[in-house]
């Protein structure tokens, strides 16, 4: 039993590491993957669904300004407080908010990072 | 021996100790001997029973992750099922069947974590690294299923599952669990010194793992035939051809044993059920994810067998859309307090990580 590791030992050594340099290679992320949100104002009805389906009340409605002067009514997320359930994005009857697969979402002000 | 002087010492084990996770215990020493330890829980409370009291259906689905870090998709299940049982909603065979097969993967990943964390108690940090490495398949494979690597985000819900599978995942699971039989086979190479640390310590038997309440795989070391699959089967366990390992002697080592064969029972249970998906919806027709309803004014318990043991939800509901009340029951709590205070008593310091970790405890699901 002692001498069963010499082996694999020397099998480990053509073998490549599991593990990649981040920034520059980074591993497959999966379609469905919950990450960081993307919202698209254009297709947002104002409809609040999403502030009331949130489980941590990350999402509150504010009112923008619009190009034409108009002002309309659209969510702003949290990331800081974001549990990433994706609920906001099943509720949207329009698909506005979507969960991307991208995951480094800190700012490197390191200030909170928000979706608006 | 000196009058003034006390006549043992006393410390804690935790919550800070590598070795604890967010669990204290205190301990009285005369010498190396133990002579008495008192469990000091409430370290990771987040009082999620309370939480859940203003939280809607689908937001306590997602907030059931939580309970425990270690096997959310488990109690994503057994909140699912008692709210179904509540408001009569119907499953589809296709969602049990990959519920099942979710849920099987989910006690095989909290097994690993067992045995890594087992195997760092007794000194052997190769064994850590060996099961830790292997959960990261299943990690991987969660994360194309449910879009997360730990938390699945209620991805077993009332009425069904979330989404849909991923397409040719049949493949890649059959493929990770060839892995998996891999990891197994080195932890049944058998290390003699992990042999010396856990042979013969901590020592449950079988009349005092009734009497404080032992359930899972700590009972079953102890020698009782006993699982909830078995004598209340859910889901569509009454289906499934698999066996109950039970040991007789009741110490870590049987323990450890214990769960190593369940991890070969659940392999052979999710082989049976893979090629059998049927066809069907993967969520109740009459249900839409985030679109919340009443629950009625009743009241239900719910057990299910978790990797660690027995866990239960109780639910009240008072016809609005949020619960009334709602009561967690997990089997760490009765591990971690009375069956680790009688085990300690009379053990040896270099054994209290040992008895600690053979007993698979999860302070999160304890403390809630």
């Amino acid at each position: 039993m002692k001498f069963k590791i010499i082996p694999k030992l020397f099998l480990n050594l053509f073998k490549r590491p599991l593990t990649v340099k981040f920034p520059a290679e980074s591993l497959s992320i999966p379609d469905g993957y919950r990450g960081k949100h993307r919202f698209l104002p254009d297709k947002c009805l104002g409809c609040g669904k999403c502030v009331q389906v949130c489980p941590n009340k990350a999402i509150e409605m504010v009112e923008v300004k619009q190009e034409d002067g108009t002002i309309k009514k659209q969510p702003k997320i949290d990331i800081n407080k974001c549990c990433f359930c994706g609920l906001c994005e099943n509720v949207c009857p329009t698909k506005a908010i979507r969960l991307t697969k991208e995951i480094p979402f800190v700012d490197e002000d390191g200030n909170a990072p928000v979706i608006n | 021996m000196n009058k003034d002087k006390k006549e043992y010492q006393e410390f804690l084990f935790g919550p800070a100790h590598p070795g604890s996770g967010n669990f204290s215990v205190r301990i009285k020493l005369t010498g190396e001997m133990v002579i008495e330890a008192k469990s000091d829980p409430g370290y990771l409370h987040r009082g999620f029973e309370k939480l859940m009291e203003y939280r809607d259906i689908w937001q306590n689905a997602v907030l059931s992750d939580r309970i425990c870090v270690f096997e959310p998709l488990a109690w994503n299940l057994i909140f699912a099922e008692a709210v179904e049982k509540l408001t009569d909603i119907e499953v589809s065979k296709k969602a049990k069947y990959i519920r099942v097969i979710l849920v099987e993967l989910s006690r095989i990943q909290s097994h690993l974590i067992w045995f890594g964390a087992l195997s760092s108690a007794t000194g052997f940090d190769t064994g850590l690294k060996i099961a830790f490495g292997y959960r990261d398949y299943i990690l991987d494979l969660f994360s194309a299923l449910t879009g997360g690597r730990i938390y699945p985000a209620g991805y077993i819900c009332p009425g069904g599952l979330r989404r849909e599978l991923p397409q040719n995942i049949e493949g890649r699971i059959l493929k990770v669990l060839g892995k998996i039989e891999q990891a197994i086979s080195y932890f049944e190479e058998e290390d003699p010194i992990f042999g010396v640390r856990t042979k013969g310590i901590g020592i449950l038997k079988l009349e005092d793992a009734i009497r404080l309440g032992a359930t899972g795989p700590v009972l079953r070391a102890s020698g009782l035939k006993d699982d909830v699959r078995k004598s209340e089967p859910y889901e569509i366990y009454q289906e499934i051809d698999f066996n109950l390992p039970v040991l007789k002697n009741g110490d870590a080592y049987s323990r450890f044993k214990v769960g190593l064969l369940e991890m070969k029972e659940s392999i052979k249970i999710i082989k049976q059920l893979l090629n059998k998906i049927p066809s069907g919806d993967f969520l109740n027709k009459k249900l839409k994810v985030g679109t919340t309803f009443n629950l009625p004014d009743k009241e239900i318990y719910l057990r299910n067998e978790i990797a660690r043991g027995e866990g239960a939800v109780y639910i009240k509901g008072n016809s609005g859309p949020n619960p009334e009340r709602v009561k967690i029951k997990g089997p760490s709590f009765l591990h971690l307090i009375p069956v680790l205070e009688f085990l300690l008593k009379g053990a040896e310091v270099a054994d209290i990580p040992v008895i600690y970790w053979s007993l698979n405890p999860c302070p999160a699901d304890m403390d809630r």
